[in-house]
């Protein structure tokens, strides 16, 4: 976040914090109900003097990064599929269309029956959120590509093969990579609900144990955690997204 | 259909002798819209055709080297579409197209979508070009001026939506065409008998559209 107003952006922040502690203090509010930003911040030192933020983080980090790698190695590949092959679309789309709709978070029972309570559940349910985003948007970039550029590679002498590989692949990437960043949101939210459901590590779990022991300030800690792994997630796919689809126009800075 | 990209709903199309059923880089196509890939670079843009056309990779290094430099575009080769003005894209369009030096070139408004100036520099580029080469160029335009400019042959289709070929016209003008051509006697009396045969199917196009408000 650069610009010319930065120094405004870090003021608003600062003035938030204070603010809030300020209220806390001066209200008298609860440690349980709201507590202090400094409440926080010590009990986030606390969280990572004793190791266990390093090992949630990674606990966490690891269900997130397999659930997205895996459903969007799926979806993407399937994707591509259903949106070149007509007859496979024709097969599998209304499998896809009847399966959507059901909310991810509602599989958590059966996915414990089937997968048990470790780490694999939480893996197959965030494949399961990002396989369909996933499938969809991949079917759509597919299908969106220019018609008329297309027609201007076959008069070109492009066949089916150059066609697929070198138009509708890189053609299809940008509707790709913002799914990707959907998709990634969601890995998310499905792990961090696994974790709050059953677990015995992850910031999920951290935070679900804390809110039940009544530590509010733990679950505001790991609240902040979790801002700061989604901050830098998305950021990660970003650069990914910079590094691969360089042809594209950056948005128009505003002054 | 000359491009054998869309199929005659009667008849058949035959290009040097041979029947079109399929679309091929004998007869290519420059594009109103342009239809560059956005991801590749102007000189990978230009080097697609001679890619998927299994040209030697040094062979086609030197091909998009050539038509690069004739179409003015080696200050622009490693620019990505989205960087460079319509005049420049359809500067690519044309490289590309020759690249593959096709015995026919298809040109479908391919300055329509250029700004009047840029218009009258893409004219005298294409003629630049094409004067000497041999090449055969089945150009589309709705521009009298340009229909004249550019032309050997002018062929007037008729109004409707069974439109045919209502005239073929002859361009008398000596080559090379120069710009001034335009400022000629010859000029002026092709012009005057273009329009008059064109304006006769405009007005029954805008009378037939009229008919059609009413009823």
């Amino acid at each position: 976040m650069k610009g010319r107003y930065l120094h405004i952006s870090v003021l608003s922040v600062f003035v938030c914090l204070a603010g809030w502690e300020l209220m806390v203090r001066g209200l008298g509010i609860q440690i349980v109900i709201l507590p202090a930003p400094s409440l926080v911040a010590s009990a986030l030192y606390a969280y990572l003097l004793s190791g266990d933020l390093v090992s949630d983080v990674l606990a966490t980090g690891r269900r997130i990064a397999l659930g997205l790698g895996l459903g969007s190695l799926l979806g993407i590949g399937i994707g591509l599929l259903i949106g070149w092959y007509p007859r496979l679309r024709a097969a599998l789309y209304p499998l896809v269309a009847a399966t959507f709709p059901i909310p991810k978070i509602a599989l958590v029972p059966l996915m414990i029956i089937w997968f048990g309570m470790g780490d694999a559940y939480k893996i197959v349910l965030a494949v399961s959120g990002v396989f369909y985003i996933m499938v969809i948007n991949t079917m759509a970039g597919v299908n969106g590509v220019n018609r008329v550029t297309i027609m201007a590679c076959r008069n070109l002498g492009a066949r089916d093969g150059d066609i697929f590989r070198k138009v509708v692949l890189p053609a299809s990437l940008p509707i790709i990579f913002a799914a990707l960043r959907i998709s990634f949101s969601v890995s998310f939210i499905l792990v961090i609900a696994a974790e709050m459901i059953i677990s015995d590590v992850g910031i999920g779990y951290f935070i679900a144990n804390a809110g039940q022991l009544l530590e509010t300030e733990k679950v505001f800690a790991g609240l902040a955690l979790t801002a700061v792994l989604g901050f830098l997630g998305d950021q990660l796919i970003g650069r990914a997204e910079r590094h691969l689809i360089p042809w594209q126009r950056p948005a128009q800075d505003r002054p | 259909m000359i491009a054998g990209l869309d199929t005659p709903s009667g008849g058949e199309v035959y290009l040097a002798g041979d029947r079109v059923v399929k679309t091929s880089p004998e007869a290519i196509v420059v594009w109103q819209e342009f239809a560059l890939l956005d991801w590749r670079t102007v000189e990978g843009n230009i080097l697609f055709g001679l890619e998927v056309n299994g040209v030697p990779r040094t062979r086609r290094q030197e091909l998009a080297d050539h038509y690069i430099e004739l179409m003015g575009l080696t200050p622009f080769r490693h620019n990505f579409p989205s960087e460079i003005s319509g005049g420049m894209k359809q500067r690519v369009g044309l490289a590309r197209a020759l690249a593959l030096e096709p015995p026919l070139l298809l040109m479908d408004e391919p300055f329509g979508a250029l700004d009047a100036q840029t218009r009258m520099i893409m004219q005298e580029e294409l003629l630049r070009i094409w004067e000497g080469s041999g090449k055969t160029v089945v150009f589309v335009t709705h521009s009298l001026e340009e229909a004249i400019l550019l032309g050997d042959k002018i062929g007037v289709f008729s109004a409707g939506p069974d439109a045919c070929i209502k005239e073929i016209i002859d361009v008398n003008l000596s080559r090379p065409r120069l710009p001034t051509v335009r400022a000629s006697a010859d000029y002026t009396r092709l012009y005057d008998r273009l329009y008059q045969i064109l304006r006769e199917e405009v007005v029954k196009t805008i009378s037939r559209e009229a008919t059609a408000g009413r009823a």
